[in-house]
């Protein structure tokens, strides 16, 4: 039969460094548990909440900026509509006469720039593109023909009224452009046309750039500058970002001279300009790192608090746990040696009566020597010899008490916790001696059959013997004389097993399942404390072996010790 | 002719049996000694004993049933238990079984000459029935405080017959 599932010690740890050992891991352990449960979910969460911040603050972003282009781009379409009505009104004006005079050019120039003061010139063209009239500071302009500029044939040939020309160099080598209305007159084309100067143009741009974090541009479909942001590029340079022209109006990130911008762009509708809203991103996003910043700080701060927290009470937890277990463990040393004294005790009864039978000896061979001396009683010669012979008899029992008490300081010595190779033939054979006075008196005969191959194993020897004078003493105590003890060692499996065999009492079943539980005993009261099988098993145990126990009542029991042998530390 | 009072003596310890059967006999008793209990149950079936000095733990048979046996086959003879290992438990079961006295080795010679003599004097009691005062007056005519005298003197009286 097995020993019961929960018998009264596990297992005996064999020093206190294995506890610290075991429980530095237990607290590495617990730490890392704890902090993962505790900071996963805040981890997640903390990231959860940047994605979402970040995803509405940049489309935030996104769509102001967009709305500023928005509105910049219908400004500005507006006061292109303007200055094309400007040119209209005047050529559709009854004071203008075709085909005019300087003069009269001049006159109307001077009423446009009261309109809007980024007029530059006014010219006159009849179909066939000749410079009429001119009023403005190129006068080297006029009589020139125009015929081959690409406003005038895109005029000359598209159905509207009027165009709005790309900036550009022209004959004046200057950037400008060109608003330009026609009339037919008398079933004449006639052309007229006013440039606007870049620079006022762009001026008017930045008037709209309001606050100082955003610079506005324009581009025209080849992507060249048709008014430049303040900080960048010059005019008809070609930018480095040309937007998309699906869908009109958009927002993204872009990177330009190693900054990176935030950028919003529209399509105007006059002219096939794209307006862009550049505002750099550390302004753009400004209450988004905010908002990063504050998550991040809070954050942190969690994670300080709760990180102290987990440290500070699995540290106080863990320790707890470790200053049980060290007390638990010197409870069962105590326990243990108390264990040892007890069977030391059940021994040196048996041995102390033998003591008695040379003390007896010496107590009779000197009351026969004083015999001797009286001659009353004694009236023979007494020889040397004979006095020899009698002080002999007394030597030989004072050496037979030694023997005796011998054997108990063999046993009693003191505890060795170092690992030794033993013989557990060797050891088993020294704890039969020991105890053979006791087998023998009790009418005991000893069977042995021992494996001579047994190989050696490092073991506690002390605790060993302990272990097995337990056993014996319970087998001595079971049998009724005459009996028998068998002591056999064998090999099984991995294991040294040892049998010892009674044919006393025999146990119960019930009997058999608590017999390894502390302070159970069938002795009487007075002569068994009941801890020598339970403290056997925690010596077993901490060997790594098994304790197992079969018994029947009335035939005898059988225990047997079964110690691994590959148990080399 | 004066008669020695015979005395069996059972021990497994053979030099103690040597050794107290010469003191004994010293003193002038007829000592038979047997080192195990079959001999000693044997000795008394063959001779008279007046008194048996047992051992308890030996091996084959033991001492309680060596007395039992005694007891139950020989009416008027005294045992005293003399053990080595003596037990307050085993003292009980002994005296139960019918020991006159339990002594525990080592043992002074003088006190077990006393135990002798009072075993003795127990003897002569059941016996020959006299009570405890008669008994008082016989050991006080004596005359004498030595165990050893008085014993011999009980010896003489248990081997006048015709005295009623």
């Amino acid at each position: 039969m097995n020993p019961p599932e929960k018998p009264a010690y596990d297992s005996l740890p064999m020093d206190k460094a294995a506890i610290q050992v075991h429980y530095d891991r237990l607290r590495k352990k617990t730490l890392i548990r704890l902090l993962v449960i505790y900071l996963l979910p805040l981890l997640l969460l903390s990231v959860y909440f940047h994605f979402q911040f970040t995803i509405t603050l940049t489309e935030s972003s996104k769509s102001h900026l967009k709305s500023i282009a928005e509105s910049q781009r219908n400004t500005i379409d507006l006061f292109l509509q303007e200055r094309v009505v400007n040119l209209k009104n005047l050529l559709e004006s009854p004071n203008f006469f075709i085909p005019s005079s300087d003069a009269t050019m001049q006159k109307s120039l001077e009423k446009l720039k009261q309109d809007s003061p980024t007029f530059v010139d006014l010219g006159l063209f009849n179909e066939q593109g000749i410079h009429l009239a001119y009023a403005g500071p190129f006068s080297f302009l006029k009589n020139k023909d125009y015929s081959k500029e690409p406003w005038f044939i895109s005029l000359m040939q598209g159905n509207k009224k009027y165009i709005i020309s790309d900036m550009y160099l022209g004959f004046r080598k200057k950037p400008h452009f060109t608003l330009a209305v026609t009339q037919e007159v008398m079933g004449k084309k006639w052309v007229l046309r006013a440039t606007v100067d870049p620079v006022r143009f762009a001026d008017f741009i930045h008037t709209l750039e309001n606050t100082g974090d955003v610079f506005t541009f324009i581009v025209n479909a080849e992507g060249k500058y048709q008014s430049v942001p303040k900080p960048l590029e010059t005019i008809l340079e070609s930018s480095q970002y040309l937007p998309e022209t699906e869908p009109t109006v958009g927002a993204q990130e872009i990177s330009l001279n190693k900054d990176t911008y935030l950028s919003a762009y529209s399509w105007l509708h006059e002219v096939k300009w794209c307006l862009v809203v550049l505002q750099p991103l550390k302004i753009a996003y400004a209450s988004m790192y905010r908002t990063r910043f504050i998550i991040i700080t809070l954050s942190f701060a969690f994670l300080v608090v709760i990180v102290a927290v987990v440290l500070f009470t699995a540290t106080r937890f863990v320790g707890h746990l470790e200053k049980t277990d060290i007390a638990k463990y010197d409870l069962q040393r105590q326990l243990f040696h108390a264990a040892k004294l007890a069977s030391v005790g059940e021994l040196a009864a048996g041995i102390a009566h033998e003591i008695n039978n040379p003390l007896a000896i010496i107590g009779e061979e000197a009351g026969l020597l004083k015999d001797m001396l009286d001659p009353q009683l004694y009236t023979k010669e007494i020889t040397p010899e004979e006095y020899n012979k009698h002080l002999d008899i007394i030597l030989n029992a004072v050496l037979r008490c030694r023997d005796i008490t011998g054997k108990l300081l063999g046993f009693v010595r003191k505890d060795e916790v170092k690992l030794q190779s033993e013989d557990i033939n060797e050891i088993l054979q020294e704890v039969i001696r020991m105890m053979q006075n006791e087998i023998m008196i009790s009418n005991i005969t000893v069977e042995s059959d021992f494996n001579k191959n047994l190989p050696e194993i490092y073991t506690n020897r002390n605790q060993l013997q302990q272990v097995f004078i337990n056993i014996i003493n319970n087998a001595i105590a079971a049998t009724t004389p005459p009996g028998t003890i068998f002591f056999r060692t064998m090999m099984k499996g991995e294991f040294i097993g040892v049998t010892i065999t009674d044919t006393g009492c025999g146990m119960t079943p019930e009997q058999m399942e608590k017999i390894f539980f502390p302070f159970y005993t069938t002795k009487q009261v007075g002569k068994g404390t009941g801890l020598g099988l339970s403290v056997s098993y925690g010596i077993i145990k901490s060997m790594g072996g098994k304790i197992e126990v079969n018994s029947e009542v009335g035939r005898g029991s059988t225990f047997e010790v079964l110690l691994p042998f590959q148990r080399k530390s | 002719m004066e008669e020695k009072i015979r005395l069996l003596l059972v021990d497994d310890e053979r030099q103690f049996l040597e050794t107290i059967c010469k003191r004994l006999e010293l003193r002038n008793f007829e000592v038979t000694p047997v080192s195990s209990g079959e001999e000693a149950i044997e000795a008394a079936r063959k001779n008279d004993f007046e008194i048996a000095l047992v051992d308890l733990k030996m091996p084959g048979m033991g001492g309680e049933q060596v007395l039992e046996t005694l007891k139950k086959e020989h009416k008027f003879l005294e045992v005293i238990i003399l053990t080595g290992h003596g037990s307050i438990d085993s003292a009980i079961r002994s005296t139960k079984l019918g020991a006159y006295y339990y002594l525990q080795k080592p043992c002074e010679l003088e006190i077990l000459l006393q135990v002798l003599k009072e075993a003795y004097q127990k003897r002569i009691q059941k016996k020959y029935g006299y009570k405890d005062e008669e008994m008082e007056k016989i050991i006080s005519r004596m005359t004498t405080d030595s165990s050893l005298k008085i014993l011999q003197n009980l010896k003489k009286l248990d081997n006048a017959p015709s005295k009623t």
